[in-house]
């Protein structure tokens, strides 16, 4: 059965000026249990909305939004979210932002903390325990940020550009770690990007999103084996699909781009 | 370049003592930040004693600076001086404390909940802007002539910039911090206490900065009509029989007193608090 449904999914925004601004319309999305699927789309296309409507964050104005099968009312227990940049809370140490999952549901403070040391200690963040995150890199924040997601065990992980702020060469260290806590944990995961090579590298489908207002424009499987390594992209299958997701894509762009001067 | 030569090497030898606490080259430093602070203070004190010298005025409408410093070590010997600053510091103690207790809930109420503050914002910008003695006459016929009445004083003058510094300070939290909150399930105490509360913390320090001086000021201003006790008291009896040293010792003991709260105590505090988390008020 499909973990997540989304039918007709509708999504109109009143501006300051009354005039509604329609984001989302028509959006159908299946998605798989323990499959990693990305989003991708022009900016302004509401992939972003989308995320925080399964998230229980935001709340779609028609159609139908299920997660295991019930409609999504408010944030659930089994969804965890890794957010943009500056997620993290300034005044809480690393172990307490990791923890802190837990302490909101009332796990004693040994024991969570306990729990949160492992993924710590697993995230590569061994030693940074008692730092504030001021003192981190911005690598070094997204890997709390997925701890602290981690540590909740959630069944779906939600993450929205989580490596968006980082530079090349981090990015792409950071995209090999993800594909092994996927294939260590089977969660199911929804990833929200702009970078195409990136969804195709990750996923196991990318769903192409639609210029507003944004709908699933085509879901595009990707024929390559797990586990992976950076070797894939050199594949011929790897560099087709990465084609054949830019075209589908490349239309949208074109329209975001003579909307707003700026294309994903 | 003989000077320069002595500087590096007390400076090599700083660096080479273990620990890091005070040292030589960091003593003389803070030495000649002090001797620099004083250097005006010193100066003015010079002018005013010219000024006794060359002009007739009569001792008690100018005393000299010698007289004054006699008086304060009079008064200071006779342990009135710190009975009446004791006295004062503790009516501001409560009241602050008071005005502190309403203001940051308050705050947090209007800042986060639109009802409140349609509510309470006309209400507030209307007495926000009365000064604290305005209220004397009031906080009389209600309270008597007494500490009681001081003390509304120091609560209004107070409760202000605690006010509406936390309510700036709820408002500036970071929204994706509140989803974060959501998406963990925060309970309410949590969404309180974890994030809304420590994110204007920088807002609530500040403004209870703010609020003490505002207090201390108004606290003098309410002493020199509804009390029998404090420096307020103190410089308004003394003008009754034309003491003026006294008044001066009092308005002296007023400035320097709270000069040295601000430096050694509420300026580091919110020094602290914002550094601790590498916040500043301009990002948070």
């Amino acid at each position: 059965m499909e973990q997540i449904q989304a039918r007709n999914i509708e999504k109109v925004f009143e501006a300051m000026d009354l005039t509604r601004v329609i984001a989302i319309k028509n959006l159908d999305l299946d998605v798989r249990r323990g499959e990693f699927l990305c989003i991708v789309g022009p900016s302004g296309c509401g992939k972003s909305t989308f995320l925080a409507m399964i998230a229980g964050l935001d709340h779609p104005t028609a159609g139908n939004l299920l997660v295991e099968g019930e409609p999504v009312k408010t944030p659930r227990p089994e969804v965890a979210m890794v957010f943009q940049e500056h997620s993290l809370f300034p005044w809480k140490t690393v172990l307490q932002n990791v923890a802190v999952g837990l302490k909101a549901r009332g796990v004693p403070r040994k024991e969570r903390e306990e729990a949160a040391r492992e993924f710590i200690e697993m995230s590569g963040l061994k030693g940074f325990e008692g730092k504030y995150p001021y003192e981190l890199s911005g690598g070094m924040k997204q890997r709390v940020g997925i701890a602290r997601a981690l540590a909740v065990s959630p069944h779906v992980l939600l993450m929205d550009e989580p490596f968006g702020a980082l530079d090349a060469q981090t990015r792409i260290l950071f995209q090999e770690e993800l594909l092994q806590i996927y294939d260590r944990f089977g969660k199911t995961i929804v990833f929200v990007t702009h970078n195409v090579e990136e969804a195709v590298f990750l996923g196991d489908r990318v769903a192409v999103m639609t210029f507003r207002p944004g709908r699933v424009k085509e879901v595009i499987s990707v024929p390559i084996e797990r586990p992976r390594t950076l070797d894939i992209l050199k594949d011929e299958s790897f560099i087709r699909t990465q084609s054949l997701v830019w075209e589908t894509l490349r239309e949208e762009s074109a329209k975001a781009f003579h909307t707003y001067g700026e294309a994903a | 370049m003989k000077a320069n030569n002595t500087t590096t090497r007390s400076v090599v030898r700083s660096a080479n003592q273990a620990g890091g606490g005070p040292t030589l080259a960091t003593f003389w430093l803070r030495l000649q930040n002090i001797l620099i602070f004083l250097a005006p203070i010193a100066g003015v004190v010079v002018i005013w004693h010219i000024a006794t010298l060359v002009s007739d005025w009569p001792v008690y409408l100018l005393p000299s600076p010698l007289v004054v410093a006699k008086t304060l070590w009079k008064l200071l010997s006779s342990g009135l001086l710190l009975e009446y600053l004791v006295a004062s510091v503790g009516r501001l103690m409560v009241g602050c404390f008071v005005g502190f207790a309403v203001a940051v809930p308050l705050g947090y109420a209007i800042g986060t909940s639109r009802i409140m503050d349609r509510i309470f914002s006309p209400v507030v910008s209307i007495t926000q802007p009365i000064p604290g003695i305005a209220w004397i006459p009031l906080a009389i016929l209600w309270f008597g002539l007494g500490p009681a009445a001081v003390g509304f004083i120091i609560f209004l003058a107070a409760f202000f910039p605690i006010l509406l510094n936390t309510v700036a300070g709820v408002r500036t939290v970071s929204r994706d911090l509140v989803r974060v909150g959501h998406v963990f399930h925060f309970p309410r105490q949590m969404m309180v206490f974890d994030i809304i509360l420590p994110g204007s913390l920088p807002f609530i320090v500040t403004g209870t900065r703010l609020g003490f001086g505002y207090g201390w000021r108004a606290l003098v201003a309410g002493e020199m009509i509804a009390a029998s006790s404090g420096l307020g008291y103190m410089i308004f009896e003394a003008r009754n029989y034309l003491k003026t040293d006294e008044v001066i010792v009092g308005m002296l003991t007023i400035g320097l007193f709270w000069a040295v709260v601000e430096r050694l105590v509420l300026r580091p505090l919110e020094r602290r608090t914002i550094e601790r988390w590498g916040m500043s008020r301009a990002a948070a």
